[in-house]
Parts: structure tokens; sequence; C-alpha cells
């Protein structure tokens, strides 16, 4: 499929859109959040830690369908509402940031394609979640939660964690 | 009647002795014959000549057998005890100072209240000094968490039956945890003198429920009996590998009087030396680390004591080999260069030689076991990679507790102490390390250094994702609380599993003093992390440390009731709940079976979260007498929460400040 110059801009606004609402969503339904000021937009993206335990699998199709699983999610409270709601914070924590039995997802995360092809069939320690628990469309919200978590600040920024 | 017992014994005494002497006399007559030892003793005695001397077997002086009938004065209606007598537990008292018992931890009950009594009155309440606790499990965690600060038993006494069982889970995490806890419960073995309330307390073996998982246990019939006992099962508990000891104190025993003048001795016995590894062994040993071109320590629960961590780094440094640390103990400095644990994967992986130094877990360490619907198993090591175990491990194994682990093939098993042998390990390898091999150890030293400086960083990157999360990041608060309290004599008293916040501290913090960490609960029973912090805390205050605890809120609901302890004893702690409102690890294992299934995965948090009403543990912990804050959400104001809280534990109280935390 191919996309005109406006369909591209339609799909951005729809992506920044989704980023903003996305930082503001309260991430456990039992806590409402009180958020201090978003992490400025200017910071540069972090560096990817290796490969953890549950690295995806490489897909055997192009990345290309990233951007149409983007432009295609739900709006992202509800994938972060799925993403609560089916259990991925347990291992990967309330902002994909994580933990002791999930690597981060995100900001940044890997294509589309190799997302889904892992959840349906990983090849690590997570349980799998086929398509009769999680619809290929939930996935996509999901994952565009994952693309909208924030860019946390410099570490050089953050005088707590100076080495 | 006391006579009466006295004249028999002495009339016994002397038949045993004519008997003795007549079998010596003729032993000697017929030259030690056949036909006499073939006799039935009743029939020697009687064959032989009466009359004859004992001679010339001299007569030996022997200390009578005492036995708790010969001890104690007779009954009669005395109602109170004589100023020229003692109660048995008063002479247990001093048998228990005499082994320097600092603290006694205890929920009360009344079969062994003769002990209590004495410790208050007799002993003054001073070494021991009771500590009322108000769960018996809380008493023998807080003994536990003691232990690891401080390097020596605490006495913990509980009520016979009903207390023990309270205290069951507690002395399991001891048990695996390999520390020594010294416990002693109260009986009235003799079902003739029982009250109506003591025949539910009353047992004929009151240590069977526990045997499994203590090293020894004994029910002293007699003072002497006990004098004997409290020393051995001292020196039981206290010598490698480590275990509760239990002593089961009879009630009468306890209360009765006996005569000042005829006290038992107190035995004196020093404590064994800990095994270590044979000559050949630990030269072997010492060959393998010299020839290896990657080596890698793996270490669990080898430093005993301070000097512990120091070896590991003399031993570390000269062989230049990485160090793996899976936290039992405070082994070695987190911020140390030769540090790999926070590569530990890559570490074991690159390894031509893993050695394994009081490993608990050693077939862990070196593989994988996927927990899948069909578990498979995958060796984390190369091949050809060489591994020795040196553990006490292999000295202590029992039957029932599976807590032995998966058996690991290995190159050279040493059955001994870690700490033990690494003096002898280090000389052995300085003696064959030639100046080429210690060139190619120091350039292996740099690599190493810088590996782990490349995973430090690549662990601030780490915290700062979620940085201004709500709930906060448990990186958050790690780095919150390091930044209050890393100019302090700090101590983190309780840890755990994951409510070290996902490894955050040993990744933030520079551990590298042997209190600064305590390591697990042992057994995997939750409930130890809140008694086991406060017993910790006690250990501290005398040494004037900051105690820190990490609280995690399932584990505090288990027996809350030991902030009052703390309160009441002004145990100065500062609680820092990670309170993410759930059972997490249970959530996760129900979640695993939900996609297992292949249904309804968004069930799998029903039955392990602490939500609907939410606990404010803050007014909890208030209400206990502790200063308390919180819930605190916004992780900006968590720093000067904090702050606050440590003012209060420096003045000599505990804190809690309750944190909402995400949920790992």
């Amino acid at each position: 499929m191919r996309f005109s110059g406006g369909v591209w801009l339609v799909i951005a606004i729809v992506v920044a859109l989704m980023i903003n609402v996305a930082a503001q969503i309260r991430p456990t339904p039992q806590a409402p959040p009180r958020r201090t000021a978003p992490p400025p937009r200017t910071a540069p993206p972090p560096k990817r830690e290796a490969p953890e335990p549950a690295e995806p699998k490489p897909a055997p199709a192009p990345a290309p369908v990233q951007a149409k699983a983007a432009a295609d999610a739900a709006p992202t409270d509800a994938g972060a509402a799925l993403y609560r709601k089916n259990g991925c914070y347990e291992c990967h924590v309330n902002d994909a940031q994580g933990g002791p039995q999930g690597p981060r997802l995100g900001p940044n995360p890997i294509p589309f394609q190799r997302f889904a092809a892992y959840v349906r069939n990983p090849s690590g320690d997570m349980p799998p979640f086929t398509a009769k628990v999680i619809s290929d469309q939930d996935l996509q919200s999901i994952y565009a939660f994952l693309q909208s978590r924030p860019t946390p600040p410099p570490v050089r920024e953050i005088p707590l964690l100076a080495p | 009647m006391a006579e009466r017992q006295k004249s028999a014994r002495k009339q016994l005494e002397r038949r045993e002795f004519l008997q003795k002497g007549a079998l010596a006399g003729a032993a000697a007559i017929v030259g030690g014959g056949a036909e006499l030892t073939a006799l039935p003793a009743d029939a020697a005695a009687q064959t032989a000549p009466p009359a004859l001397p004992a001679s010339p077997a001299p007569v030996v002086p022997t200390t009578p057998i005492m036995t708790a009938a010969g001890e104690a004065i007779g009954p009669g209606e005395a109602q109170v005890i004589g100023d020229n007598q003692r109660s048995g537990s008063d002479f247990m008292v001093d048998v228990l100072k005499s082994l320097g018992f600092e603290y006694v931890a205890a929920n009360p009950g009344s079969s062994f209240r003769g002990l209590h009594e004495s410790i208050i009155n007799h002993g003054g309440n001073r070494a021991p000094e009771l500590i009322t606790c108000m769960h018996e499990e809380s008493a023998v965690a807080m003994a536990h968490g003691y232990f690891k600060a401080e390097g020596k038993p605490m006495l913990v006494a509980a009520h016979g039956t009903v207390g023990l069982q309270h205290a069951s889970m507690a002395l399991y995490n001891a048990w695996c945890d390999r520390v020594p806890v010294y416990m002693v419960i109260g009986n009235y073995n003799d079902a003739a003198v029982r009250r109506p309330a003591e025949w539910y307390h009353g047992v004929q073996d009151a240590a069977l429920m526990v045997r499994d998982f203590t090293k020894w246990d004994d029910t002293p019939w007699s003072l002497t009996h006990f004098a004997e006992s409290a020393v051995r099962a001292y020196n039981v508990a206290v010598t490698p590998p480590m275990a509760p000891v239990l002593l089961v104190l009879d009630g009468i025993l306890q209360e009765q009087g006996v005569d000042a003048g005829k006290l038992p001795a107190i035995p004196k016995t020093p404590v064994p030396s800990a095994p270590q590894g044979d000559t050949a062994s630990v030269e072997q040993a010492a060959r393998m680390l010299v020839a290896a071109e990657n080596p890698v320590l793996v270490v669990d629960r080898l430093a005993r004591t301070p000097n512990g961590m120091k070896l590991l780094v003399e031993l570390a440094e000269l062989v230049g080999a990485g160090v793996v640390d899976a936290t039992s103990r405070m082994n070695f400095p987190t911020r140390h260069p030769l540090n790999q644990s926070m590569r530990a994967a890559a570490a074991v992986g690159d390894a031509d030689l893993i050695v394994g130094l009081e490993v608990a877990d050693f077939w862990a360490s070196v593989n994988t076991l996927r927990d899948q619907l069909h578990r498979s198993t995958e060796p984390r090591t190369k091949p050809g990679a060489k591994m020795i175990t040196i553990t006490t491990g292999d000295l202590y194994v029992r039957a029932n507790y599976q807590d032995f682990r998966r058996l690991q093939d290995v190159d050279l098993a040493i059955a001994a102490d870690g700490e033990a042998t690494l003096p002898s390990l280090i000389e052995a390898v300085k003696r064959l390390a030639s100046s080429d091999r210690r060139r190619v150890f120091q350039e292996r030293a740099t690599k190493l250094a810088d590996l782990s400086r490349v995973a430090a960083d690549r662990a601030r990157v780490n915290a700062s994702f979620a940085w201004n999360a709500s709930p906060v990041s448990t990186a958050r608060l790690s780095a919150e609380l390091w930044a209050q309290i890393k100019n302090e004599d700090w101590s983190l008293v309780s840890s755990y599993y994951t409510s070290d916040l996902g490894g955050w501290p040993r990744r933030l913090w520079n551990f590298d003093k042997p209190y600064q960490w305590l390591g697990h609960a042992g057994g995997g029973g939750i409930g130890y992390g809140a008694p086991a912090s406060v017993g910790g805390a006690l250990a501290n205050k005398k040494h004037g440390r900051l105690s820190v605890a990490i609280q995690t809120d399932g584990d505090l609901m288990y027996a809350p009731g030991v902030l009052w302890t703390a309160a009441h004893h002004r145990i100065p702690l500062l609680s820092v709940m990670n309170n993410n409102r759930a059972y997490h690890m249970e959530l996760m294992h129900v979640q695993r079976m939900c996609n297992a299934r292949n249904r309804s995965v968004d069930r799998g948090a029903i039955g392990s979260q602490i939500i609907d009403p939410n606990i404010d543990y803050a007014k909890m912990a208030v209400s206990m007498g502790v200063y308390a804050e919180g819930p605190i959400d916004n992780p900006a104001d968590l720093g000067p929460a904090l702050k606050r809280a440590i003012a209060v534990v420096k003045r000599g109280e505990p804190a809690l400040v309750d944190v909402v935390t995400q949920v790992r």
C-alpha cells in the first residue's frame, strides 16, 4: 500500500496526539498519579540496553509495517488499558521500562512485526499470548502505548544518578 | 524426702561398687578365663567370693551422676524458694549468660514462665534483655536478621507447641539460610503435673515438628543435662554449616528449687573451628585458578565474618578474576572493578573456570531453567568449562526438605567452609603464580574493570526510564534513598528478593562494608523482611549505624506488630515501603498459568492484589507509635519525606515512609 503525502501528515498528527495523550494517562487504576513535569522533548533517545533474556526473535517480514501499525492503532489510552489488563505490566512494569522479569519495551519499541511475532511465540521466559486471548488489533493498541512512552531525561541531567 | 532420696542413692552406689569390685576381684583370680566371662552377670556375682577385697584395682573418686531428682529439693508444702535455694531457671539464665546472648526475643508463654521470671529478676533483664515480640515468627526472624548484622546468635524463647508452630516458618527460613538461631521452648514433660491448659501445649516430642530443619535439639532432664546441652547447642549452631538449634525446657525443671550449693558447673567448651579444605584439594584448586584464562568466582553465603569480604577481595585481585555475587551475604563490594554481578550471565558464559564458594544453588548459577508448560534447561557455560565448588553444603544434607538443589557435575568438590579455606587457597595461588601469569591476571583485571564500568553506566540509563512516573519507579525510590543515606554509616537491613527493588540498591549504591547488606530470607517464606529488619537494626543500634529497610507491603502484613516492637524498644530503623499493592511475584505465576491454558489472561491478578481498600501503612505505623508519612506516589515528594524520617531515626526511634511504587 502506498500513502499520499496528505495521509502521512495525518498519520504524523495522530501519532503526536497519541504521545500527548499517553503522557497524561494513569498507569495504575488503584493509585491515581500526580505526574510531575514531563521530561524535556528535546532529550535524545537513550541507548538501547543490551539484549535481555526475552529479546524477541528476528522477524521474517520487513519493517515498513511499523508505520501502518502505528497509524491503525487505537488511541494509546486504550493501549495503556490493554497493557495493564492483559498483564504486560506485571513483568515489563507500569511504564514499560522493564524490570527483573522482563526487558524494557518502550519508547522506541522493536518493529511491530517482530513484536507481534514474539508475543505470539516467545523464545524466552515470557508466556505466550495467542490470538485467542489478545487480538491483533489489541496488540496494535498496546504497541502504540509502547511507542508513546516518554523519553527520560539524559542521565547526566539527573543528579541522583551521578556515579 | 530428700534425705530418703540421698540415702537410697548411697545404697544404690554402694551396691554398684560392691558388684563392680566383686567382678574385678573374680576376674583377677581366674585370669580372665572364658568360663567366667561366659556367665551371666548375676551368676558371676554370685559365683565370685563376696568377701574378697577390690584390690589391686585403685578406687578412683567419681562424680556422681546428677539427675533431676537428685538436684531437686524435695516436694513439700513450701510455697516460696528459700534464701539458700535457686530455681532451676535461675541456673539456666546463668548458663545462657555464659554464652553471651545480648537479647532474648520472645512472645510470652506460660510454659517458660519460670525462665521468663529468671531473665527479668535473676538476670536483671540484661544480657540477655527481653525483647517483647507480637508473634513467634517475628521473634525468630528478628534473631535471623540480628545474626547477619552482628555475627552472633540471638536467643529466642517461645511457648511449647503453639509458640513453636508459630515460629516454625521463620526457623525454616533461618535453616535454609544456614543462620544459627538459638531457641528454647517450654513444655511440661510430666503429664501428672499439668494444669488443664497445659494439656493443649504438652507434647511427647516437642522438637519433632521442626527437627527436619533444625541442626540439633534436646530435652534436658536435669540441670546438669541442661548445662551440657545448652553449651553443646551453641557450639553446634555456630559451627559451619550453621543452623538453628532448639532446647525444650521442662516446666518443672525451670520452676523447682535447687540447693544453691549444689548447682552444676557450667561447661566451658570452646566453639570448634570451621572445617578447612584439605591441602591436596586446595593445591589442585589453586593450580586450576592459576592456569585458567578466564576464571570467575561465584559467591553466595561465603562471608561469614567481616574477614570474608577482605579475603575474597584479596583472592579476586590476586588472580584478576571476576566475581559474581549471588548476594546471600555481603561478599564483595558492589563497585569493585572486578564485580561482574550486573553482567552475571555473560561472565559465567565467558568463563573457562567457575569457582563456586558457598553457593546455595550452584546448578542454577551455571544453568537456566525455562519455566514454560514444558520445562527445559540449558547450560549457561561454554563447552569444556571447568568447575570447582567449596562449600559446607557437602557436609550437611537432609532428606525431607529439598533445599540442596540439583546436583551439578563439577571437576573438584571441596567439602569445607569457604571462608576458612580462602587463606590457604590464597597462599597456594601466590606460590604457584609465575610473573608471566601475574601479568595475564593484571591484563584480565583491566578488561573486567571496563566491562563492569559499562554495566554500571547501563544500569544508570535503565534507572532513568519512568524517572518521573507515578507510582514511583523502584529505581527512583532507590536513588532518592541513596541520596539521603550515602554520607551516613548506613546498613540496608532487609531486602527480600525483589524487595531490593529489582536489585536497584546493589546496582546504584556503594556497598563496601560487611554490615551494609544482610542477604535474603533463605527459605522464601514471606514475612521475613519486617522482623529481620528490626533484628538487624537492633544489632546496629549499639554501633550507631543508620539502619534502613526497603519494606514490601505483603511481607509487612504477615505480622505488622513488629513495628510496635521497634517503637517499644526504641530501635532506630527507617522502613521505606515498596508498596506495589500486590503479592506481585505470585500474581505473575498465576498470569503464567492463564497464558499456558490460553484463557482469560486479564484475570491473572485476581487473588494476588492488596487493593480495595488500599492499606494505609502510615496510619498503621502511627497507631503503633512509629513516626510515619505517606502514602507518597509523587516522586518529587519522596526526598523531603525521607529526610524528615531520617531525622527521627537519628533520634533513636523507628520511622516509616509509605511509598506507592511501580510493580517492579
